[in-house]
């Protein structure tokens, strides 16, 4: 192995010092000369201030008890080792102490893809039940259900240990450590396991491909704010504020909504852009990319010491191929891993099976800006499938195309009519359009009301029974979507065709939809068009992610039930308590949460909302205050007020 | 808003606990001139208003069950306050409540002899700059005031206090 060589720099940047490691083993950092390895003096640095271990060929920190401690990034360094990356500084009192990646590894890693941000392409049929735990990391280490923790220091790549351990890094990870830093847990006892540095950068994605840029309104509500715990302010208050702030006396138009929806008003939706830009900043607050590593999580095991260890990879461009793979130790782990994959309607799979490489067929949250271009240049027909409110969304942006070239025709596939809304208790889903109209995926009890409170306290069999009656496709009720539809139907170039497909096939180069019609004759009809646009939505299927794959198959937690057909799906979730946490999971004073998706059809509706998640975090938190977990104090009104003034502020919980 | 019927009953105590009583003890006060005791007809006022609220909320409640998102729009909230402000006001002026008599002191018209308000209790002003106060508020601290101290208030319909933590 190569030595590594640390250079020690003072503010200025300039080198004072240079002190090769050769050999595996620890390195004590402080002023006695006689006693430490690396002496740094001056009396900034206590007597034994800091230690480095070299393992493995890595380095890891830790502060040995230091009067001004040590910081290694922003971060500062505990009792824990911490992996010490190359070109990360480390602050020991007015030092500043770096080393290269060229100081270390034999050659530098070659640049490849990057395995862990493929786009959420479908994966029809996924590997078989965990084969690679054999032969790949993590190995034989892993195949069982409790791994003792000698085991994984004496590997050699353990990367750290904390406190809390968040896997996702997605919006979900986000709002949960954001709920512990405002309960009172530091910076340094979080870890987040992510593939994105910004929490959002997944959400956004699906944002873009499914019609929604930046400037364009989500379907989310003012107060459901992951940057804000409180709710306050909403994202209309801010908008209102912003525009009268600068001159706009119409900005109050934000906040009128707010109070007359949705009955006198359209319900207010927030800005996309001023969701980023409000997570950037509470991103910043918390110090989110301090707490950040980045991998891509492997597997999830108990330890011997009623601790969790993870196995994850780091992305190809931080280590060479051999040397990707790290343990993680952690007393809570939270789980929030999002979609798995958007899955495919059975005949769109199929379709996609025997003609690969087809442009012609895409899924509404897959990249397809080509088809929108090709429609401007060229004309063409294009099939929609879907009634949610990502098919009114691709209906605008057709429309918007249409501007630029008339030569564009939607046929319109649902599986039927819609001729009465859903019922529930006294009251009717609203109708229109042949859609039932909503302004959110759930009505709107299900977040805060009596809704939530039916759910939670309903049995598996019963709430299944909620779920449906309250679930299914929605769209809200925007006059501009339902003007674009008039428009079509006057004109003719928008038509609606009610059928279950049979099946897509490629004829000529045009996809044809081989639909039974609905009605009396149940005749067959052919849709011939250039494009099909599958807007049935997102099928969160947990068993397609390899890791949670690998947790269900090794200790075989209970499973919520599935719900609805077809576009409706809702394949089953991991069983959660009421607060969110993954029974099966428990390890002595070790737990293990979840929220989103992986929790559908469990005791909340909109877990994969912002507030659901706002709402799975709050109740894992408090869960854990209760149980007087390390960091977390009580928040009751008081402590509330106070961190509701520092997040105001853009103080530092 | 989304309030359970016990969130109703438990928000509006609170408001009129936070709000409607210091407002009103202030009002009586100040009409008493700032010396014991306090004018009595702005208290009986305001906590008749709180009673019909008590009593209303479980119709409203029933109200909200029509609803498909069984939810409560804060202009709901502002039109039915200013009902029930106008409901007790009339019920006042009717002489329907014995504790809260329309007229003070009255005096005999001379030529049709039917006795003629001269000191009503409350005047249609002095009532509405006392709902005023309190009312928007209450609105304010529904809209801002009441999550930024209470955090789980907004999950549990408007009821306070923690969850139940079950292990």
């Amino acid at each position: 192995m190569m030595p590594i060589e640390i250079q020690v720099r003072d503010a200025g940047g300039r080198t004072l010092a240079r002190f090769r490691l050769a050999d595996e083993g620890e390195y004590q950092i402080g002023r006695e000369q006689a006693k430490v390895e690396i002496p740094l003096v001056d009396g900034s640095v206590s007597r034994r201030h800091a230690a480095v271990r070299l393992s493995g060929g890595r380095l890891f920190v830790t502060d040995s008890g230091s009067t001004n401690g040590t910081r290694l990034g922003e971060t500062p360094l505990g009792k824990h080792w911490y992996e010490w990356l190359a070109g990360v500084p480390l602050v020991v009192g007015i030092f500043t102490l770096v080393y290269e990646p060229g100081d270390f590894a034999e050659e530098a890693p070659a640049v490849e893809t990057d395995d862990e941000r493929t786009a959420p392409v479908p994966r029809a049929g996924t590997a078989d039940p965990v084969p690679w735990l054999e032969s790949e990391f993590p190995g034989r280490l892993f195949a069982r259900d409790t791994v003792p923790v000698a085991e994984i220091v004496a590997s050699g790549k353990l990367a750290g240990e904390t406190d809390y351990l968040a896997v996702g890094g997605g919006i979900g990870s986000f709002v949960w450590v954001d709920h512990l830093r405002i309960w009172g847990v530091p910076q340094d006892r979080i870890r987040v396991i992510g593939v994105t540095a910004s929490c959002y950068e997944k959400w956004k994605e699906y944002c873009e491909n499914s019609q929604i840029p930046g400037r364009e309104r989500i379907r989310s509500n003012s107060i459901s704010t992951p940057d804000n715990l409180w709710g306050f302010p909403g994202y209309a208050l801010r908008e209102t504020w912003r525009e009268v702030k600068g001159g706009d006396i119409r900005g109050f138009r934000h906040i009128l909504k707010v109070f007359g929806e949705p009955t006198l008003a359209e319900t207010y939706t927030p800005r996309a852009d001023d969701v980023y830009a409000a997570l950037d900043r509470e991103e910043l607050r918390i110090g989110w990319r301090q707490m950040l590593t980045f991998g891509r999580a492997i597997a999830l095991r108990k330890t011997d010491d009623g601790r969790y260890v993870l196995a994850y990879k780091i992305p190809a461009d931080q280590a060479g191929d051999s040397d990707r793979d790290r343990y993680f130790l952690a007393r809570v782990v939270q789980l929030a891993t999002g979609y798995p994959t958007t899955r495919y309607l059975d005949d769109l799979q199929s379709f996609k099976r025997q003609n690969r490489g087809s442009n012609r067929v895409v899924n509404a949250y897959e990249e397809h800006e080509g088809i929108y271009r090709a429609l401007a240049e060229r004309g063409g027909t294009v099939v929609v499938r879907g009634r949610g409110i990502v098919a009114s969304r691709v209906l605008q942006r057709l429309h918007e195309t249409r501007q630029r070239n008339k030569q564009i025709g939607v046929l319109h596939l649902m599986r039927g009519p819609v001729e009465a809304g859903a019922a529930f208790d006294l009251a009717r889903r609203a109708v229109g359009y042949d859609v039932e109209m909503q302004p959110f995926n759930w009505p709107k009890a299900c977040w805060g009301g009596e809704y939530r409170r039916l759910l939670e306290a309903a049995a598996p069999e019963k709430r299944v029974e909620l779920l449906s009656a309250w679930g299914g496709t929605t769209t809200a009720e925007r006059a501009d979507w339902m003007a674009i539809l008039s428009a079509g139907k006057r004109e003719g170039w928008y038509r609606i065709y009610f059928g279950e497909v049979k099946k897509m096939r490629l004829k000529n180069d045009k996809v044809v939809t081989e639909i039974v019609a609905k009605g009396p004759f149940s005749e067959t009809l052919d849709l011939v068009a250039d494009y099909v646009i599958d807007c049935t939505g997102l099928i969160a299927d947990v068993t397609s992610s390899p890791f949670l794959k690998d947790l269900l198959a090794r200790y075989n937690p209970p499973r919520n039930k599935a719900t609805g057909s077809g576009p409706d799906q809702r394949l089953a979730g991991i069983a959660v308590t009421n607060q969110f946490e993954i029974a099966a999971l428990r390890n002595g004073p070790g737990r293990v949460y979840a929220a989103g998706v992986v929790t559908q059809n469990g005791p909340y509706a909109a877990v994969d909302s912002f507030l659901g998640l706002q709402y799975a975090a709050l109740r894992s938190t408090d869960h854990l205050a209760a149980a007087r977990a390390p960091g977390l104090r009580r928040m009751g009104p008081l402590r509330s007020f106070v961190q509701w003034l520092k997040w105001t502020a853009g103080a530092k919980p | 808003m989304t309030p359970t019927l016990f969130g109703r009953l438990q928000t509006r105590l609170a408001l009129y606990l936070l709000i409607g009583l210091p407002v009103t003890l202030a009002i009586a006060f100040r009409a008493s001139g700032w010396s014991w005791p306090p004018a009595a007809e702005p208290c009986w006022f305001i906590a008749t208003l709180f009673a019909l609220g008590l009593v209303l909320e479980p119709v409203y409640f029933q109200m909200q069950r029509f609803r498909w998102d069984q939810d409560w729009p804060f202009a709901f909230f502002a039109f039915f306050s200013v009902m029930e402000f106008l409901a007790v006001y009339a019920a006042m002026r009717l002489d329907w409540l014995p504790y809260l008599p329309a007229c003070l002191q009255s005096r005999l018209d001379p030529a049709r002899q039917v006795p003629v308000c001269q000191v009503p209790s409350l005047t249609l002003a002095e009532a509405a700059a006392h709902f005023g106060l309190v009312f928007v508020p209450m609105l304010i601290a529904l809209l801002a005031g009441l999550q930024i101290f209470m955090v789980r208030w907004r999950y549990r319909g408007g009821q306070f206090g923690r969850f139940p933590v079950i292990d």
